[in-house]
Order: structure tokens, then sequence, then C-alpha cells
């Protein structure tokens, strides 16, 4: 004889029903703990232009929260790492770009723009740097943590197409780690006005072994030092000496290269 | 015997018939599946022929400005979430809305007060300075500590985004949840679109 079959379903669908409830008032809370307190955002996200005195280009800053935003502006150099990762140097300022505001208020659901201008033509007829905006909203100073917003975008005032210089100097050459768990890096130095990726073709000769390459290309700020990595050991080849050949290569130019000896342990 | 052999001859004749019966249905069915997918050929080809001919191949598409976009929503009270030596940890959470289009987009979290020495990173109170530092974490990456000369990137996304969220996680180790919260700390959150 069989039991008497109890009706699951209304159980069922109740469940179903407070989890969707649930899942619609966490979502909406989410939403309005977003919306309530909005954001910043800045338009062009890149400001890219030729690197001639007078221009440098606008950007639009916009205050969607509901609340009142202190705005500051500043144009920084880059700081590069030797592992090729940048961020704004917030110690520096690029003098030679000034913006036609530093700092201002801007209402809820306010939008300002921004000039910045080339004062004087840069050195190596190039400029990078990064546009910070900062947006603090108002309140008063309390305990706790407080958030502020901070949009980096990239400026980019390019060489002339006459003066665009494509130049790679490589450094020291050195292996991290052992012959079976390491890498072979070479320091490379930006000395050209452009910012186009740097890469490499390698050939490393020696104990009747040959491992050749193509280095993948990394963006280098002119002036700064990166540390590229030829290649990844992995016990494929012995110890000893070898002989290694590097060719730089940077928007499709040859840009620099050497041969040397190297011991690998 | 011949009885026998009657019988045994209306048996098979009988399972022929019903095996014949299954043959046929299932020749229905085949035929039915034909005429099914023809139809829906023909009816495929024919709305096809008919977009080709009125507007070309169908291809949605658009420009947007180059844009770089932050919400954040305030963060919340810090709360026990467990233990570590001879104090607790606290966690806050910060929900965080990214529209950007120039890839690839970073988040990283910086101090707002100081850029160096030994208050960078830490929650402070007047003259005292609350150790360890705070550390950070975004979308199940490791907690990042913030006292670092270089800001620690939270989270990197490699496409264009248009409202994606993610949560940042502060946590902080303390004696005490008042210790905690009579700190305080200005934190940049900070949304940087592409590299130099």
């Amino acid at each position: 004889m069989r039991p008497p079959t109890v009706n699951r379903r209304p159980a069922r669908a109740r469940r179903s029903a407070i989890a969707a409830l649930c899942l619609l008032v966490a979502g909406f809370g989410a939403a309005h703990a977003l919306g309530a307190s909005g954001g910043l955002s800045v338009t062009p996200g890149i400001l890219e232009h030729v690197a001639q005195p007078g221009g440098g280009g606008s950007l639009k800053v916009s205050n969607t929260t509901s609340r009142p935003m202190k705005v500051s502006l500043a144009v920084r150099p880059w700081l590069q790492s030797r592992s090729g990762s940048v961020a704004p140097n917030r110690r520096r300022v690029l003098g030679k770009v000034r913006p036609n505001r530093l700092s201002f208020g801007l209402r809820a659901g306010g939008t300002r723009t921004v000039r910045l201008r080339l004062a004087r033509r840069p050195k190596g007829r190039s400029l990078y740097g990064a546009v910070e905006v900062t947006g603090t909203p108002k309140r008063r100073r309390g305990k706790g943590v407080r958030i502020a917003y901070r949009l980096v975008t990239s400026l980019r005032l390019y060489p002339p197409a006459g003066a665009r210089r494509f130049r790679a100097r490589p450094g020291r050459l050195f292996e991290h780690g052992t012959v079976r768990h390491g890498a072979l890096f070479l320091a490379v130095k930006n000395a050209g006005n452009t910012i186009d990726p740097i890469g490499a073709r390698v050939r490393i000769s020696g104990h009747r072994h040959t491992l050749s390459g193509v280095v993948a290309p990394k963006t280098i700020l002119p002036g700064a030092t990166v540390n590229l990595r030829l290649t990844r050991l992995r016990g494929t080849l012995p110890r000893g000496r070898y002989r290694i050949g590097v060719r730089l290569t940077q928007a499709g130019h040859g840009v620099g290269g050497f041969r040397r000896g190297v011991r690998l342990r | 015997m011949s009885a026998g052999r009657a019988s045994t001859t209306i048996w098979f004749s009988a399972r022929r018939a019903k095996r014949d019966s299954f043959a046929v249905s299932a020749r229905t069915r085949n035929r039915a599946g034909a005429l099914a997918l023809a139809v829906a050929v023909l009816a495929t080809s024919l709305v096809l022929a008919a977009l080709a001919r009125g507007q070309g191949s169908p291809v949605p598409g658009g420009t947007v400005p180059s844009t770089l976009s932050l919400s954040l929503s305030q963060p919340s009270p810090f709360r026990r979430a467990g233990s570590a030596g001879r104090g607790s940890v606290y966690t806050s959470v910060i929900h965080a809305e990214v529209t950007a289009t120039d890839t690839p987009i970073r988040l990283s979290l910086a101090d707002g007060e100081v850029t160096r020495g030994p208050r960078l990173g830490h929650l402070v109170r007047g003259s005292s300075v609350l150790s360890p530092a705070l550390r950070a974490q975004a979308g199940g990456g490791a907690f990042l500590s913030l006292d670092a000369a270089f800001p620690p990137q939270l989270k990197r996304w490699g496409r264009p985004l248009s409202g994606a969220t993610t949560k940042i996680r502060l946590r902080q180790e303390a004696p005490d949840a008042r210790v905690v919260r009579n700190h305080h700390k200005l934190l940049l959150v900070t949304l940087t679109a592409e590299g130099p």
C-alpha cells in the first residue's frame, strides 16, 4: 500500500518566491546604494594630440552623485617600475601642461569642461603624462573610512610626424633563478620619444644547443628602463657559457641590438 | 502436430503484423519529421532572403565617446569577521560600478592623505597610527596592503566595460571594534584607463 502523497508544490513555490524576493531586495539594495551615491566620470578616457605649444585638448568632468563634490585636477608624470607597470607619480606635476582650472566645486549632476594647454615645446618633442581627476564628496570630516574618486586618464602628446625617434638602449643582461627554474632578462631603456612597444628577437647558442624566439613587446616610457624577459629557463639548456644575440624592434624598426656572452648557472 | 504448426504460424503472423505496424508508424514519423524539416528550411531561407533583399546583412553596431566613469557606494561599517593573533579582524565593503571604453582598465586603492611615511595606508587618529596597515581586495583576489609605495592594483579588466560591478573589501586587524571606529582614513578609489 502506497503512503498518502503529500503535495509539496505549495511549499516549494513558497520557498522559491521567498528566495526570489530576497534576491530582488538584495539587488535593489545594491542598486540603491550605488545610485544614492552616484559617481564621477571623465570624457575622453585618453587625450591624444600633437605636442605643439598652445594645444592640449579638453576634458569634460561630470558629477552624477546627489551631492556636491570638490574636484581637483593635476597633470602628473608616469612612474614606471622595472616590471613595466605604471602609476601616476603623486609627488610631482608636469609643469609644462597647465589646466585652466586646478580645482572647482561641482554641484550634483553638474558638468564642467577643463582645457589643458601645453605651455612650451617639450624637450624630446613629446610628452606623456597622467591627468588625475580627484573628486571628494562634500561631507563633514568624520571617523572611519571615507572615500574619494580618482580617475586617471592618459595624456599623450605625440611628436610631429617628422620628429619621431625610435631608439632603444640595451642594458644589463641577467639571469633570475637557475637554468631549471628561472628566466633571462634584459634591461632596456627607451631612448626615443614614442611609446610604441619595444620587443626583441633573441638567439641563444652554445653547448650544442640553440634557442631562438620572439620577445613579447612592452610599452616603455621615453627615458624609462624596463626588464624584458628574453626567455624562460626550464631545464632546456645545461649550465655553462652561451652566446646571446638580441635584436630590439619598435614599430617595425630595428632599434638596437648586441651580441654578448653569458654564463647560466 | 498440424494443429500445433498452425498455432505457431498464427503466432508468427501476429508477431509480424505487430512488427509491421511498428515499422509503418516509424516510417510515418520519419516522413512527418522530414516534412517539418523541409518546412523549417524553406521558412529560414525565405526570412534570410527577405533580410538580404531589405537591408543587406544585419550587423548591429555604433560608436560611443571614450569615457571613464566610476560609481561608489558608501563603505559599510566595519564588522567583525574573525580573529587574528590577539585581536580581531574587521571588514568593510564598498560597491563599485565601472564604465570604461579604453582597455586595459585597472582598479586600485591609494591613501588619500599621505604619499609616504609611517601613516601611509594605516588608519590614524591624531598622532596614533593603527597597526597593521589596512588591506584591500576586489573580485576574489588576494588582500593587498595599502602601505606599499606603489598603490596595489586590485583588479584589471581587458575589455571595455559598461556598468560592471565589483566589491572592494577592506580588512583591518584591531584589538576591538571601538578602536577601528575611532580611527579614520581617506581612501582614493582609483580607476586608470590604459597605460601611458
